[in-house]
């Protein structure tokens, strides 16, 4: 056999080990036929179950299924404060108990959380109600249309609110009975969708406790 | 080429026309859906002698939908001819590879069951028509009559990695909001839309689940106790907790397996913010520091790195910055309105919402902004993407039937598919792998 002719078999033996490597790899289907007689073993539930998973940090530990049981804040790093917004109040935590009706709803134009003239007027008023009643505590709630996506309408419902609990501060009202709420698109005044349901659900509304 | 081999070509011709996508020019486009799919043959499952029967379509019809779902097969035209053709290969004692291919199926599926009062196991074997040869065989158990389904969705999954050596899909969930009466409750459901199952009963309103540490929790804001705080829920019990509860909102959490972190966003320092905080509210660490609105992160697949929304500019923008809140960059330069951008399991693509013409969008981008692809269009507004964890599916809002309801879809934007039909349903998130 000549030298050309065994570096030409050489070659051949060396390409079909690397096909032959090659489809090893691609081949992950495993031998026809073992399958049968040999007993798998149990396919473990795909959903997690209590004891095939590892308990999660801090369990929350409830003596009924569904009670809620708040985690302490403790350890909590609070970042420290900046001027770029007055703080909320503390949540009351309850359901406000009533309208008043000389506590009137403010209107906002689409996608803006700015008070205009109406607005400021109707505030005016409320703040008159306000001071006349120091000590009550007001639940303001910010809302939007339903037009823009669920989150940033929840943020511009609390810019809405904080707008109003901003205007209601710098007049003189007391900042710990100014509570706020955005529920967003969440709960519309009005259903619709055309410019005057959209209209009358950019609002901001008040409630007492 | 073998079979085994051809798959992998398929999904690049899927992926081709994404990447051809993303040039440094932001013009939109659509992209064409990939034209390779494979028909699949089921025949009913049988019972094995002295099983309990079930009913005669229960797994073929299970899996059909799911290979469907996957985009990598479609079920032949005819199920009569299916089961026909599967009872002669029983007469003859072999496979009629030439018959199934007559009926142009380039694979076969044939399973038996078995349901007894100890559970619920199956027996597949998957063919290649075209080379005569078995692909896999395989048994299955654990289940019982029960969870079926389940069943049903396991052997989904494993004709989709062997054949395509992808991950399936079949076997995962998806958490959402649905509005029943005047609230708004979490609630659950398999993949292909089946078992819708409410996970709250508060008759208040919730919003913007997540899932959670090890899949076993969902995160999600409630407004229970009279405020808008960050909730637990955990799946095997039900048992719920508040993990966060500052003033103003906590909402729409973000988890990163990697960092064991989740991403939110707050308004207790005066306007919404971007935070991170351990799966119990501790170590609360602030990254966004601005009078704009910041919101909606979304962490990359390492964890390194978020795209979130800011008003900063003037108009709702998508930004890139790291997880420490460094290197803040905006990556959106079009449309006066882009929001809520889900990172791909893949790492490689952005999907987010662009108000187009006066109706929200789902569009495609890549990770630096370039490259946009429209995903949806015509009426209505589309919102709330999520991607599966295979990086192939979209899950996303509609309110094209009126009101808003939960639809997946393709990456390429095909084969869109409404899951909900009751009332409304929104704000959905899919699970990662749960196998």
């Amino acid at each position: 056999m000549g030298k050309a002719e065994k570096g030409r078999i050489v070659g051949a033996i060396l390409l079909m080990a690397v096909v032959g490597l090659s489809s090893l790899g691609c081949s992950k289907i495993p031998v026809v036929g073992k399958w049968f007689g040999k007993s798998e073993e149990p396919t473990p539930s795909i959903y997690p179950t209590e004891s095939t998973l590892p308990p999660p940090p801090d369990v929350v530990k409830a003596d009924k299924p569904g009670e809620v049981v708040p985690v302490p804040m403790e350890g909590v790093v609070e970042p420290a404060p900046d001027d770029l917004g007055i703080p909320e109040a503390k949540p009351m935590r309850m359901e406000p108990q009533q309208t008043v009706s000389e506590l009137q709803t403010v209107f906002f134009a689409f996608d803006s959380s700015e008070l205009d003239e109406a607005a400021r007027a109707t505030l005016d008023g409320n703040y008159q109600w306000l001071s006349e009643h120091p000590g009550i505590h007001v639940l303001i709630e910010g809302h939007c249309d339903d037009r823009g996506t669920v989150e940033y309408n929840l943020n511009l419902g609390q810019r809405r609110a904080d707008s109003v609990r901003e205007f209601l501060i710098q007049k003189g009202l007391d900042p710990s009975t100014l509570h706020t709420i955005s529920y967003g698109e969440e709960r519309p005044l009005v259903e619709g969708s055309d410019e005057e349901s959209w209209a009358m659900n950019r609002r901001v509304q008040f409630l007492v406790y | 080429m073998t079979r085994c081999s051809l798959f992998p070509w398929m999904l690049l011709c899927l992926l081709i026309p994404a990447v051809s996508a993303f040039p440094q020019e932001q013009h939109t486009i659509t992209i064409k859906p990939t034209s390779f799919v494979a028909t699949i043959a089921i025949p009913d499952f049988a019972p094995k002698n002295g099983s309990q029967t079930i009913s005669p379509g229960a797994f073929s019809g299970v899996i059909y939908r799911d290979l469907e779902i996957s985009g990598f097969f479609r079920r032949p035209r005819n199920q009569e001819f299916v089961n026909d053709t599967h009872r002669s290969d029983k007469r003859d004692g072999k496979i009629n590879f030439p018959e199934w291919n007559r009926l142009s199926c380039s694979f076969v599926l044939k399973g038996i069951y078995n349901l007894t009062p100890e559970g619920l196991t199956a027996e597949c074997l998957l063919y290649d028509v075209k080379t005569g040869q078995r692909v896999f065989g395989k048994a299955f158990s654990g289940y019982t009559k029960k969870i079926q389904r389940r069943l049903a969705h396991e052997i989904s999954d494993e004709i989709v990695r062997y054949v395509t050596h992808e991950p399936g899909i079949a076997s995962t969930r998806i958490v959402f909001i649905g509005k029943r009466g005047k609230s708004k409750e979490l609630f659950i459901m398999d993949a292909d839309g089946h078992g819708q199952t409410p996970l709250t009963s508060d008759g208040n309103l919730a919003a913007t689940p997540s899932w959670g540490y090890e899949s076993s929790e969902i995160y999600y804001t409630s407004y229970k106790e009279y405020n808008p705080d960050l909730w637990v829920l955990r799946l095997s019990d039900g048992k719920r907790g508040v993990i966060s509860s500052y003033p103003g909102f906590n909402l729409s959490p973000a988890w990163c397996e990697k960092t064991r972190r989740i991403a939110l966003t707050l308004s207790k320092d005066g306007n919404s913010e971007i935070y991170t905080m351990d799966p119990r509210g501790k170590n609360l660490k602030r990254l966004t520091f601005n009078r704009a609105i910041d919101s909606s992160p979304s962490w990359s697949p390492e964890g390194n790195r978020m795209v979130f929304t800011s008003d900063r500019s003037g108009s709702p923008q998508i930004y890139l910055m790291d997880s420490e809140g460094l290197n803040v960059r905006r990556i959106t330069r079009q449309g006066s309105y882009n929001d809520s951008s889900v990172w791909s399991p893949r790492g490689d693509k952005i999907a987010f919402v662009s108000r187009q013409g006066g109706f929200f969008h789902i569009f495609l981008m890549g990770v630096q902004g370039g490259g946009w692809i429209q995903l949806t269009s015509g009426q209505g507004n589309n919102e709330d993407p999520g991607w599966a964890p295979d990086g192939h599916h979209i899950v996303f809002t509609s309110d094209r039937t009126g009101k808003p309801q939960i639809y997946i879809m393709l990456e390429d934007g095909t084969d869109q598919r409404q899951l909900t039909f009751e009332q409304s349903n929104q704000s959905p998130a899919w699970s990662p792998f749960l196998n």
